[in-house]
């Protein structure tokens, strides 16, 4: 009973704290930046590693991310996303950076894509927030409904930040259909997320 | 800016571009468009934003691989952190350099990562765990990452200039093309008024004469008028109730002289109420005149009268 207040209240006063922890590092203070780390370095750790696969760079993105925190919380828009949100964002966009770099040095690494998909199922282990194993759990089932096609397009879009051509050359498919696989898989993932509870 | 005009393939292009996904012309069109401002895709990409960072709260989750060295590397990394934090510089807000990488995606070779993302610039005073022998590494690719916005913005500027110039370029088309259409109705009117004027001085003159023509044949209703100034040797010739005729044939004004010999005096089409005016501007031998009449002739006219007579009188 009390985890079900728990999972709505749980996520708004979340996304207050964090906020409030945004706002504070802003001004300076280290102890909100180290509380703020503490909340989500491991959501930050499990993305960039499913990008980059390499333990060691995914720990040198990790270190990247926070700095950028550190550095620029105040570029943080409170209207366009939750910290939280922002946060991942900020991770995706460098370790695909960091992804790319690799490649043009023409250094890949065997362990490199082993984990680069979303994960089938959310894993009771290191989900200590009830609110955030549900969103998990919605965007999961929501992904389930995509084709195998339509999600890999979109995996490698998003975990190798590749484009239409790229994925078509990758997949050795047609470049129209690998545009209507991503359509329409986006398509369905926004019908499927819409009836948010 | 001027706000471009939406359109519905716009819509196509913007979950690609949300992933980052989107290359060639397509994201070249896309980033000009909302260089232009488009508040249609603005809140449309708003909404897929927040579906991409559900893609990435959904992925957001160690790989069991790691799962084990975990809590050892996050303490790890939080240590370094935490005796960093003081020597970071802290960056004041940019002015709106972030938009220009969201405006402008640059081009397939490294395609966006994120939405929004933050500039890549940012990634110039990071030091990296491992190695700091590295740092010489950033500099080259801050400074790829400089040319790269300048890049995108020119591409960008040169999109928005391109479409600006076909725009004036249509404008221009139009506004010769009503240019034209102005000028004929011009010409039309001026000969127009011309006509009536020269009518009204026929009409007026003193001593004008007036010969009845009456329908023959088919044109059985049909009647007709000349009014023949004589004084200045020229007529005017009003017809009504006359059939329409196929786009081969015409109508034609005959004048006959004592002998009956036919004269052209021009040829006439009528309007779409069976009405007709024409002014004989050729001087007429006003004393030899005996008879008016009208034929329907093959489109243009003929020497002499070879159709049936229409009127006559």
């Amino acid at each position: 009973m009390q985890d079900e207040g728990h999972g709505t209240l749980g996520m708004q006063s979340q996304e207050l704290e964090d906020s409030f922890l945004i706002g504070q590092i802003s001004a300076g203070d280290q102890e909100a930046f180290a509380r703020f780390y503490d909340l989500h370095a491991a959501a930050v750790l499990g993305l960039v590693a499913r990008v980059l696969g390499a333990r060691g760079e995914a720990e040198e993105v990790l270190q990247e991310v926070f700095l950028q925190v550190w550095r620029q919380s105040d570029r943080y828009e409170a209207g366009r996303s939750t910290p939280r949100g922002w946060l991942l964002m900020l991770a995706r966009s460098r370790a695909l950076d960091r992804l790319r770099r690799r490649d043009a040095r023409g250094r890949h690494e065997q362990e490199a894509v082993a984990d680069a998909t979303f994960p089938r199922l959310v894993s009771p282990l290191g989900t200590r927030r009830l609110e955030e194993a549900q969103r998990r759990e919605r965007i999961c089932s929501a992904l389930n409904l995509l084709s195998p096609e339509q999600r890999r397009c979109i995996e490698l879009a998003f975990f190798e930040g590749l484009t239409h051509t790229q994925i078509a050359e990758r997949l050795a498919a047609p470049l129209g259909t690998v545009k209507s696989r991503i359509l329409l898989g986006m398509n369905k993932l926004r019908q499927a997320l819409s009836t948010r509870p | 800016m001027t706000s471009s005009t939406h359109s519905p393939r716009f819509d196509e292009l913007l979950p690609a571009y949300a992933l980052g996904a989107l290359d060639g012309d397509e994201l070249r069109e896309l980033a000009a468009h909302l260089a232009a401002g488009c508040p249609v895709c603005e809140s449309e990409l708003r909404r897929l934003a927040a579906e991409v960072e559900d893609l990435a709260a959904a992925a957001a989750e160690l790989p069991e691989s790691l799962a084990a060295a975990a809590p050892e590397i996050l303490g790890g990394v939080k240590r370094r952190l935490l005796a960093e934090l003081p020597r970071q510089p802290r960056q004041p807000r940019q002015q709106r350099q972030p938009q220009l990488a969201e405006l402008a995606p640059a081009p397939a070779a490294a395609p966006p990562a994120a939405y929004p993302s933050p500039p890549a610039l940012a990634a110039r005073s990071v030091r990296p765990v491992r190695s700091v022998r590295s740092i010489g590494r950033w500099v080259p690719l801050a400074a790829a990452a400089v040319l790269a916005l300048v890049a995108a913005w020119g591409l960008v500027r040169q999109a928005r200039l391109g479409a600006e110039i076909e725009r004036l370029r249509g404008e221009s088309r139009q506004l010769a093309a009503r240019a034209e259409v102005l000028e004929r109705r011009a010409a039309q009117a001026q000969a127009e008024s011309l006509r009536l004027a020269r009518t009204i001085s026929i009409l007026a003159a003193p001593g004008v004469q007036s010969v009845s023509l009456a329908g023959m044949g088919t044109s059985h209703g049909a009647a007709g008028h000349t009014y023949v100034d004589v004084a200045d040797r020229q007529a005017v010739f009003y017809a009504s109730g006359l059939p329409a005729l196929g786009p081969d044939k015409t109508y034609q004004l005959w004048y006959l002289d004592e002998q009956d010999h036919p004269t052209s005096a021009g040829v006439f089409e009528v309007d779409a109420r069976g009405k007709a005016a024409l002014v004989v501007d050729q001087p007429l031998p006003v004393e030899r005149i005996q008879a008016w009449a009208v034929t329907v002739e093959p489109r243009g006219g003929r020497p002499q009268p070879t159709g049936p007579m229409a009127l006559a009188g």
